[in-house]
């Protein structure tokens, strides 16, 4: 199971044509404007978090933003931890 | 667990500092452990010691806080190549190009991108913070 | 350009100093990169990768790959001069979940 780290818009699109089902995404910078688009292209909900103060930086609550989890730096560790490769997308 | 961490991004024009940053102060206190941090194209502006940033500027620690990782055992690798054509240059860089002064912040040290490879190959976890 | 790596027993590239399993890099060339690979590069006024690449296997850089999907988007075409093998999708799916570290390499 990947972990995949999407910073940008260009990033998960390029991400969502390589990943696989079952993957972890997690959206950080302005890679958390991009939830919709992420839900839009097939990623399941369980599978897809925002990183928590990035989102709040960009004005992104928690309740507008579809029941998706807003995740802590510990927690992105966890990750890190649970899948591996992690790939970093930015374009 | 141990990590090994890349990082691309300049300290003004990116947030790849802050995010690898936050993420290495939540690997060391999760009691994990950090191979290296290597900083690679743009990310080698990192290491520059003569940063002036504006008092209310996000980055304004962040020299101070990469420089309390290499104090916890970090080792914080700049490619050599990406530096010196930046003008990171250590002593030992300087005296070779006969420049000035050396312009490397303490902590950091310059290395091949072998060194990337190597701490890859030891850790656990490759982690890279684009630009 | 993306380099993903695998890691494979026996294999010692140069710059490895340690004994342990070594890496097998395989080169996933993607989106612009690609313009390099034919010398277009050169015509463009940029640095070309060519020699790079022809050099890889001295390293024991031995898969190199091209996305076929970008090739289709980009409308480019694959030099004979090259040793490299496209990869759809699904493949490259396959080579990351399969790969202990990927790794960016940006021109």
């Amino acid at each position: 199971m990947s972990l995949h780290l999407v910073f940008s818009r260009a990033g998960l699109k390029a991400c969502c044509k390589r990943q696989q089902a079952g993957d972890k995404l997690v959206l950080l910078g302005n890679g958390v404007y991009a939830y919709t688009e992420a839900l839009d292209a097939g990623i399941q909900p369980a599978d897809l978090c925002l990183l928590a103060p990035d989102a709040e930086a960009r004005g992104i609550s928690g309740q507008g933003t579809l029941g998706l989890a807003h995740i802590d730096y510990p927690t992105l560790v966890e990750l890190t931890q649970e899948c591996s490769p992690i790939v970093s997308w930015n374009e | 667990m141990n990590y090994a961490i890349a990082v691309h991004g300049a300290p003004y024009a990116s947030e790849a500092a802050a995010h690898a940053l936050s993420f290495a102060d939540a690997v060391m206190a999760g009691g994990h452990s950090i191979e290296r941090v290597f900083f690679f194209h743009e990310g080698a502006y990192q290491g520059l010691a003569t940063q002036v940033p504006p008092q209310d500027h996000f980055n304004i620690d962040m020299v101070k806080r990469w420089q309390h990782l290499a104090g916890q055992g970090v080792e914080l690798g700049i490619c050599i190549a990406s530096g010196i054509k930046r003008g990171i240059v250590d002593k030992a860089e300087s005296a070779r190009y006969e420049l000035e002064h050396p312009t490397l912040a303490p902590g950091f040290e310059l290395v091949g991108l072998g060194q990337l490879i190597a701490a890859i190959n030891s850790a656990e976890r490759y982690v890279e913070f684009p630009a | 350009m993306q380099a993903v790596t695998r890691w494979n027993n026996w294999k010692r590239p140069w710059w490895l100093q340690y004994s342990k399993p070594a890496l097998l890099f395989c080169f996933v060339m993607k989106g612009p990169g690609i313009y390099n690979k034919i010398k277009l590069a050169a015509l463009l006024g940029k640095k070309t990768l060519t020699k790079v690449l022809d050099a890889l296997p001295a390293y024991e850089v031995e898969e190199l790959y091209v996305c076929a999907d970008a090739l289709g988007t980009l409308g480019v075409q694959i030099d004979p001069s090259l040793t490299v093998k496209p990869i759809n999708l699904t493949e490259q799916q396959s080579l990351i979940s399969t790969s202990d570290a990927v790794i960016t390499a940006q021109p």
